[in-house]
Parts: C-alpha cells; structure tokens; sequence
C-alpha cells in the first residue's frame, strides 16, 4: 500500500504530463478577450432579462383544453344521434311490459295521461281505502297521525 | 488582476474590462483542469472557448455570494461534464467502449509528454466515474481545499472526502497491476 502511495506521490512530483502547443496562452488569451465584442451584436452587455409570459401565454393551455373538451362532447353527442334508433312499441307492447313489472298500477308507468284530469285524493279517501283492505288498527293511527301533520 | 479588482470592474459596468481580468487570472488554470478531465488540448480548446462564452453571459448573474474563483471553476466543471456524457452517449450509441475511446485519446493525443506511468496513471484516472474524475483531479493535482470543492461541487465535504478516498483507491489498485 505505502509503495503504490509513494508511486502516486511520485508521478506527482514528476508535473503534469501534459503539453500545449507553443505560445497557446497566448493566442487562447487574445481569442477569448474577444468573445465580448463578437458577442456584441447579439447582447453588447450582458444584462439580465426577464422575459414575462403575456396573458395569452398564460391562458392558452387552458382555451386549448375546453375547446378539446367542447369537440369530444359535440362529437359525441352526434354520432349518439346519428347511430341510436328510437324505439317504436304498440300499445299492446306497452301493456305486456307493464303486466310484469312488480308496481300496483303498471298503467302509470307508461301512460302519463291515465292521472290526468282525476281529482286529488283525500286523506280521507286513503283511510278509508285501508279500512276496506283490512288494514290494522295501529296502521289506522299511524295514517291519522301523519294526516295531522299534513 | 485579483478577484476583488475585477468584480469591482465589473460593479463599476465596466464588464468588458472585469471579463478580461478573468482571461488573464483565469484561463489558464481553467484550462488544466479541463484538460485533465478531457485528455486531450482539441477538446480542451473547444471546451474553453465555450466556457468563457459562458461565463460572459453569466456574468449578470454573479452576486458575489460566492467566490469568484468557486463560481468559474462551477461553470467550467458542469460544461465538461457534459460535454463528458455527451461522449459517453455517442460511444453507447455507436456499441463502443468509452473507456476504450478515453484510452486512445490519450494515446493519440500529440500533446502527452509524460512517460509510461504517468500515462496509465491517466488512463487509470479516466476509467473512473465522471464525478470521482472531477474531485480525485481537483484534489489531486490542484490541491483544492474540500471546502472550495463543496462550493463548485455542490456536495457536502464528507462526501467528498470519501468520494476522493474512493478514487484513491481504484487509481492505485489500477496502477498496481499495471506497473
């Protein structure tokens, strides 16, 4: 270990290696002396610009983001008009669906008119439509109470 | 010039004048210590000039926070870097070795006047890894204080310290088979 330290220590006394071409300073010198005057035309003294963003710049990618967004949904929304077919059914159509569906009134589904015109039904009506299907006593006076409270 | 004398050019907007004061204090150390890393006078020269163009546009950004010396030998040391792994990519890309291509730079390069050790001492050194290059270069040859070195590096002292300890140690085991 000592004898490679000492090999070490040794190159380095011995200088660098390294030579240059005669009278390279020199010339090196008086080339980049000039770097200041050739550099003139493009910045003649070095200043520090800041350059500030203007209020386009700023709001570009976001204009670009909603009108890519607006073309998706417009796009979207065509080719769902122009592909989708409207479905047709009969009345006798209509009926069959409703009849297994599990609803009391499977008319109401499908016929916004079969309400129409009817009069608004009492709380009166309601209780005595339990009463008539059987309904219990406390199930009576629970419809009460919320009648109360209407 | 000195340092102080040329940042006071420089404050009084003479930087024409506070530039020519950093060729003359400084070209010529920037130039060895780009050398080193490089292995070859072309490839310094190149380097150079880019460096210097470098530090006269930077020049507006100094605020003597740091020494001047630490800050110059920053801008030097992160341009051959680079321009380091801009090699080492153009050897990945061309299925060659780099460590090949360090070697016969050094081999070709007509300006290597030292004798055979100093020459697998070289190529010892550029076998390392472009960090450990930089610091066992800046301890080695130059003598840089660890302290200077954490300035351009940008590294904690300890790391370097091992880093340097690394290299050490690779370069010698290297130049132990060699010789």
């Amino acid at each position: 270990m000592d004898k490679n330290r000492n090999i070490l220590d040794e190159l380095k006394a011995q200088g660098r290696p390294y030579g240059t071409p005669e009278g390279y300073f020199e010339s090196l010198r008086s080339r980049l002396d000039a770097i200041p005057s050739e550099m003139k035309g493009e910045d003649a003294a070095p200043t520090k610009v800041v350059a500030m963003p203007s209020l386009w710049t700023k709001v570009r990618p976001y204009v670009a983001m909603a009108a890519a967004f607006l073309i998706l949904v417009t796009a979207g929304t065509a080719i769902l008009r122009t592909t989708t077919k409207s479905i047709t059914m009969s009345e006798d159509e209509y009926m069959q669906i409703a009849s297994i569906l599990p609803v009391t009134d499977p008319y109401a589904i499908y016929n916004d008119s079969y309400t129409d015109g009817e009069e608004e039904i009492s709380g009166d009506d309601i209780v005595n439509y339990l009463i008539e299907t059987g309904v219990s006593l406390e199930q009576l006076a629970y419809t009460a109470s919320y009648e109360e409270y209407r | 010039m000195t340092d102080k004398e040329i940042l006071e050019y420089y404050n009084e907007g003479q930087s024409d004048r506070a530039f020519k004061g950093i060729v003359g204090s400084y070209s010529e150390k920037l130039y060895w210590h780009v050398r080193r890393l490089v292995n070859s006078h072309e490839d310094a020269d190149d380097l150079l000039q880019e460096i210097f163009i470098k530090i006269w546009t930077a020049l507006p950004s100094f605020r003597g926070e740091a020494q001047l010396f630490t800050w110059l030998y920053r801008i030097a040391t992160n341009e051959t870097l680079n321009f380091l792994r801009k090699q080492k990519v153009r050897a990945a890309l061309s299925f060659s070795s780099i460590d090949a291509a360090a070697e016969r730079k050094i081999d070709d390069d007509p300006y290597f006047d030292g004798n055979e050790a100093q020459r697998l001492l070289a190529k010892a050194i550029a076998h390392l890894p472009e960090k450990q290059r930089v610091v066992f270069t800046m301890r080695y040859y130059d003598d840089m204080k660890y302290e200077d070195m954490s300035e351009v590096l940008g590294t904690s002292v300890g790391a370097l310290k091992a880093s340097y300890h690394i290299a050490y140690g690779k370069v010698k085991e290297e130049l132990e088979k060699s010789l």
